[in-house]
């Protein structure tokens, strides 16, 4: 496969270095000198020094025949001009676009770029799942988010350590999923009593998530 | 008519003066407040200060309620970004956009709702006109 790739950095470096290893074609287009020349060394790619705006460049860098056209500059305007010029001068068939500014995924969506790469909203929900909430992991979501799983480890100060599950007055829509304590798995019952660093899995709907969380004890 | 104008620098600045003089209510919005020292003593409108390629901005120089929008700031890219984003986030039916490059106008092609302006098309068209005039003058 031939891919056009447009942008610098050592983010581009390594995925291109990826990509070259992988088997495909590479064709690198960057705008600095130094970069390209740098990106010519050391990479088995064609590499294009210039403005990936300009339809003379990217013809050089034989975009009609790239199968996909990926712009990673940090100008979201940028990214959006050079995948909407492969599409309308080269008739590329699929782009792929970095999105700075989470406000403009919609926007590259509805022009049809089809990859697009909220870089933003993705680091923000790894920080929420991984960093500001102590305890707690959002392991995953199913049916396109309507439905959360999250885990949570009972801490010592818990209020709700040995209570009875039946006597949990759980919210409505969520419900406890299986506890891990030991290593061992338990399936709990009404009988099943909470213990400190007990993990305990949480299925509920997104809106019910944080109730069902701070029931158990956990600090949001 | 309510007018939004995005880029205060020749052009942004000229128009703003003279539909602002015509009666219209016009909104001018730049990233660098000494543009708005272009614009003439007829101008009544408001001038906002802000970044347009940020949403935010563009919904405090009231973009959704505009009549016509007009794109004139320097940048080609940041233009043809900014009336995509007005057809298609913002539902703004009547945009003008200003382009230097005219190898950049088939961006534009089958778009409705959008009018590309072109300086040096208009300049051309003008001289080859002129000339045209002159050829048959001189044929007679």
């Amino acid at each position: 496969m031939q891919i056009n790739l447009v942008g610098g950095g050592k983010l581009l470096f390594h995925l291109a270095k990826k990509l070259i290893s992988q088997g495909h074609e590479l064709v690198i287009i960057n705008k600095e000198e130094e970069n390209s020349k740098y990106y010519a060394r050391n990479l088995n790619a064609k590499v294009i020094n210039g403005d990936a705006t300009d339809p003379i460049i990217l013809e050089d860098a034989d975009t009609y025949k790239a199968d996909i056209l990926i712009s990673l500059i940090q100008k979201d305007y940028e990214n959006l001009f050079i995948c909407q010029m492969g599409k309308i001068y080269f008739d590329v068939e699929k782009t792929a676009a970095l999105v700075n500014n989470p406000d403009n995924e919609t926007l590259f969506k509805q022009l049809g770029i089809e990859v697009v790469f909220n870089i933003t909203d993705f680091l923000t929900s790894l920080i929420e799942r991984n960093i500001l909430i102590e305890d707690i992991k959002n392991i995953f979501t199913l049916e396109e988010g309507n439905i959360s799983i999250s885990q949570i480890i009972i801490p010592e100060d818990a209020q709700t350590i040995g209570t009875k599950i039946k006597n949990l007055e759980f919210p409505q829509n969520s419900m406890i999923g299986p506890i891990l304590r030991n290593n061992n798995i338990i399936i709990p019952k009404g009988n099943t009593e909470l213990k400190a660093n007990d993990k305990v899995l949480i299925l509920s709907l997104p809106d019910k998530q944080s109730e069902a969380i701070k029931l158990l004890g956990g600090k949001i | 008519m309510f007018i939004l104008v995005i880029g205060c620098r020749r052009t942004g600045s000229k128009l703003a003066g003279i539909l602002s003089q015509k009666g219209h209510d016009i909104v001018i919005l730049d990233k660098n407040p000494e543009k708005f020292r272009r614009l003439s003593l007829e101008f009544s409108g408001f001038k906002i200060e802000g970044d347009a390629l940020e949403h935010d901005i563009l919904k405090k120089a009231k973009i959704t309620d505009v009549d016509l929008l007009i794109i004139t700031t320097g940048n080609d890219k940041i233009n043809y970004f900014l009336a995509q984003l007005a057809k298609t986030e913002f539902e703004i039916d009547d945009i003008y956009v200003r382009i230097k490059d005219p190898e950049k106008n088939r961006m534009f092609k089958d778009q409705s709702k959008i009018k590309v302006v072109n300086p040096l098309d208009l300049l051309l068209d003008d001289i080859l006109a002129s000339i045209d005039k002159k050829g048959e003058k001189d044929a007679n």
